[in-house]
């Protein structure tokens, strides 16, 4: 058995944290105002830990707990979990894979047992392998039938080319048609163990009772789980263009930035909310009120463990895709020449941490975050302390950061649409002297 | 959750949810107007308007100005046009809920229409149209607008067209405004941290001198008898987008609670009947379910198929299979209770944040003139019986109601003809 080696965190009601002895790890926040409790267990293996040849088998995998266990068929667990009136909480991620359910508080007893059988004993049955198959090569081509969601693809392939990061974490009609029920067994037997899990309940529950009953569900949940897999992808800066008919041009740039836990990792929320978050923002100002170029246009951080990206998209009509990425471009050279005014990290602060608050609100988003936190800074972090923090950035603290990560030396460049790659890109990027 | 409500002396409508363990509270205001409203050489207007507004008012005048009235206190702004609603809401920590009432009464009391941000304006809501052009997924559904409801404002993209869009005038702009944006026609909604008595001070300081006047009325549509029954767009992608349509039930209709379940059970959620069949058994399309769309004197379901183009016709043929299913016998008592379960469960998870309430009181009330409590509604879908299930369909399920939308490498609309037969 692997012995734990952090010590238990010192959590004080609301929060509760938990160890099992097969190392599998609890935590707890109650919301008592709300009538739901939500829960999710998070298993240690994601997209990241595939072969290059099964790309797309966490996305099978995880479709695939829920078409059979020894004592209930496909059809029994979908009504089960309806009869629950459960709202599924799911998700295959780069590091991690979620299962859980929001339910009403009474009914939480049942759905914990239900989904302890479609963790722990998924009996992996060959017909359903077999139907799970064509949706998922289906989802891969609606994708691409849809500019806007592939232009996200390209950016994330082409920012994080030569990792594992830059791969398409839907696989692609290759991989996909390729992969067996017995890939899939192997992937499941070395990673789904107590020992790279976490189980997160928020909302309405009480603490003892769920240690208790998770102790019985899983307390015999085997160890030994395979060592993560871990890269750290080093971003060139790089064009690509793909000329395809269509009514707009969907572009997206992206740079290097933090990775959760950073120092800077509030101030680089902040940073990219009054650069690109809301209506008040700099690009929403420039790009959209002062020039009508677009409808959308937005920037998002996009941190993971060891690295992290800024990314903005655009979507235009194609005339006017190189005036819409000049302006961008002009954007973030000015951004990282001069960061925010005070007046603008003050709105900004305002605003992430009312985010933070409201969002905080229902027991979904605080089962997420809680995820989230834990498994990439095993940190449970109230939300005072995210208020605290937000806080203390200063605008110095913007300037360094813009220092580490300047926005515009290792910049990439997706485009999407109608316009040709010298339309767009001509005099964007004048050789470095 | 005790919904308190209000009449203002000149026909505002408000409705409070108090929510007091929570931190935040929603403004919704709701406005009797959308695309149905318009003519076809103004189509757009009401989502125009909607947009212009959030660009400057008397008291905010600049679309800056706007936001950071909102976004300066933390505060987040939504609105959204639709073919009978205009809504415009925020939601925002509950001690600054005198600034939602503040901007939210502003930009429909007092809003500028500058001429050169309307221009800027037009530019980005036709991009808002090139968007939707561009995703199949989205365009489909302005296809089967098109043949349900021909000719009239319920068959027109919100959006507009890129002519009517182009031919948008201020002063037009500012008649429909004043035509529509009136007492009678407003109902404000709010959830959250508050009480009805302080909601309804604050919006009588605000509102209560908003002159009364005569909301103009909607134009009843008559759903073609005759086609067309088929809209197809040929398109190069890989896979197909296809709706098919049948009539549906209008808002006051008696039989919403039963067409709820019967839709629940025909396409909502991994246990409906065309998800099992379709997706899980026989693997046709990997997309796939239903739903349900009213109006004020008709209504229409919708069945979304998203597939490979070799599966259309196989697809096509086991979701006409289902649907024939549903009128040749009731459900099972248990699977009828089964459905009731899960909606009340989910009923019941959907209403714990202030933007769901503020939005599902609201919308009843805009459009039925009332709003029914949790409990009525809870009761009304347990009084649901297999056989008023199996009535609902036969009365929606037949052949001459299907109408079908597609969009992808497609054989011509002769090839699907013969085969729209329930």
């Amino acid at each position: 058995m692997t012995a734990p080696t952090t010590p238990a965190p010192d959590l004080k009601p609301p929060f509760y944290y938990h160890r099992l002895p097969n190392g599998l790890e609890m935590l707890g926040q109650q919301m008592p105002s709300l009538g739901s409790a939500a829960f999710a267990m998070q298993v240690g293996a994601g997209s990241a830990n595939e072969a290059d040849e099964q790309l797309g088998l966490c996305q099978l995998l995880e479709d695939m707990l829920f078409q059979g266990t020894p004592t209930r068929n496909p059809r029994q667990i979908t009504d089960a979990i309806e009869l629950l009136g459960a709202r599924r909480i799911g998700g295959t991620g780069y590091e991690t894979a979620r299962y859980g359910a929001q339910v009403v508080h009474t009914r939480l007893d049942q759905a914990l047992d239900l989904w302890a059988d479609l963790i722990l004993h998924p009996t992996f049955p060959k017909k359903e392998f077999e139907q799970l198959r064509p949706p998922l090569i289906q989802a891969i081509k609606r994708r691409d039938d849809e500019p806007m969601r592939r232009v996200g693809e390209l950016i994330t392939r082409t920012f994080y080319q030569g990792s594992h990061m830059g791969r398409s974490a839907l696989g692609t009609v290759e991989t996909v048609s390729a992969l067996t029920i017995d890939d899939l067994k192997a992937f499941y037997d070395a990673h789904y163990r107590a020992d790279k899990a976490v189980f997160v309940i928020a909302g309405n529950f009480e603490w003892e009772h769920v240690v208790e009953k998770v102790t019985a569900l899983f307390g015999d949940w085997a160890t030994g789980a395979a060592p993560p897999y871990s890269d750290k992808p080093i971003p060139q800066a790089t064009i690509a263009v793909e000329q395809t008919p269509g009514e707009q041009e969907h572009i997206y740039f992206g740079y290097p930035s933090v990775a959760f836990g950073d120092p800077d990792y509030y101030a680089n929320i902040l940073l990219i909310e009054a650069f690109g978050g809301g209506m008040t923002s700099r690009l929403f100002s420039e790009v959209r009120e002062k020039r009508g170029l677009v409808y959308a246009v937005s920037a998002y951080p996009n941190p993971s463990r060891d690295t992290g990206a800024v990314f903005v998209y655009a979507g235009t009509q194609p005339e006017k895709a190189h005036e819409t990425a000049s302006v961008i471009l002009s954007e973030l050279a000015k951004l990282g020449a001069d960061g925010l005014s005070q007046d603008e990290l003050d709105r900004a602060k305002v605003q992430v941490k009312s985010e933070v608050v409201m969002g905080a609100e229902t027991a979904v988003s605080r089962v997420n975050s809680l995820l989230r936190s834990w498994w990439y800074e095993r940190r449970v972090i109230p939300i005072s302390d995210v208020r605290a923090s937000i806080d203390a950035v200063t605008t110095e603290q913007l300037l360094g950061l813009l220092k580490r990560f300047p926005p515009t030396q290792t910049l990439t460049l997706a485009a999407i649409g109608p316009t040709a790659q010298d339309d767009l890109t001509r005099d964007l990027f004048p050789p470095q002297g | 959750m005790n919904v308190e409500q209000s009449t203002l002396p000149n026909g505002i409508t408000i409705l409070t949810a108090p929510m007091p363990y929570l931190h935040s509270v929603t403004v919704m205001y709701y406005v009797r107007v959308g695309s149905r409203y318009e003519r076809a050489t103004e189509a757009g207007i009401s989502h125009f308007i909607e947009h212009m507004l959030f660009k400057g008012t008397r008291r905010y005048p600049t679309a800056r100005s706007v936001s950071e009235a909102v976004e300066n206190l933390g505060g987040d702004f939504n609105g959204g046009t639709g073919k009978e609603t205009t809504d415009y809401s925020i939601k925002i920590s509950s001690d600054h809920r005198e600034r939602a009432f503040d901007v939210l009464t502003d930009l429909i009391r007092a809003p500028l229409f500058a001429p050169e941000e309307i221009e800027k304006e037009r530019r980005v809501i036709q991009e808002e149209l090139n968007m939707y052009k561009d995703s199949p997924s989205d365009w489909v559904h302005v296809l089967l607008d098109e043949i349900l409801y021909p000719d009239t404002g319920l068959g027109r993209e919100v959006v507009g067209t890129p002519a009517s869009l182009r031919a948008i005038t201020r002063g037009q702009m500012l008649d429909y405004l004043r035509a529509h944006y009136v007492p009678a026609n407003l109902v404000v909604s709010v959830a959250g941290d508050v009480a009805h008595a302080d909601v309804v001070r604050d919006l009588t300081a605000r509102l209560g001198d908003l002159p009364v006047g005569e909301p103009p009325a909607w134009r009843p549509v008559v759903t073609p008898e005759q086609g067309p029954y088929l809209n197809i767009t040929q398109r190069p992608t890989e896979q197909v987008s296809l709706l098919l349509a049948v009539p549906a039930l209008r808002h006051d209709d008696p039989d919403h609670d039963t067409l709820a379940l019967l839709n629940g059970m025909l396409g909502e959620g991994m246990s409906s009947r065309l998800f099992q069949t379709i997706r899980e058994e026989q693997g046709l399309a990997y997309d796939i379910g239903s739903s349900t769309t009213s109006y004020y004197e008709t209504g229409f379901m919708e069945i979304y198929i998203g597939c490979d183009p070799e599966r259309v016709d196989a697809a096509l043929y086991a979701v006409l299979a289902e649907l024939r299913r549903l009128t040749q016998a009731p459900p099972s008592a248990a699977e009828l209770q089964r459905l009731k379960d899960y909606t009340h469960g989910r009923f019941v998870i959907g209403l714990e944040d202030t933007y769901s309430v503020a939005g599902w009181l609201g919308s009843q009330m805009t459009l039925l003139g009332k709003t029914r409590t949790v409990e009525e509604i809870l009761a009304g879908i347990d009084a649901v019986t297999p056989e008023g299930v199996q009535a609902l369909a036969q009365r929606l399920f037949r052949t001459e109601a299907l109408r079908l939308a597609a969009i992808g490498p497609l054989p011509p609309a002769d090839h699907f003809i013969p085969m729209l037969k329930i």
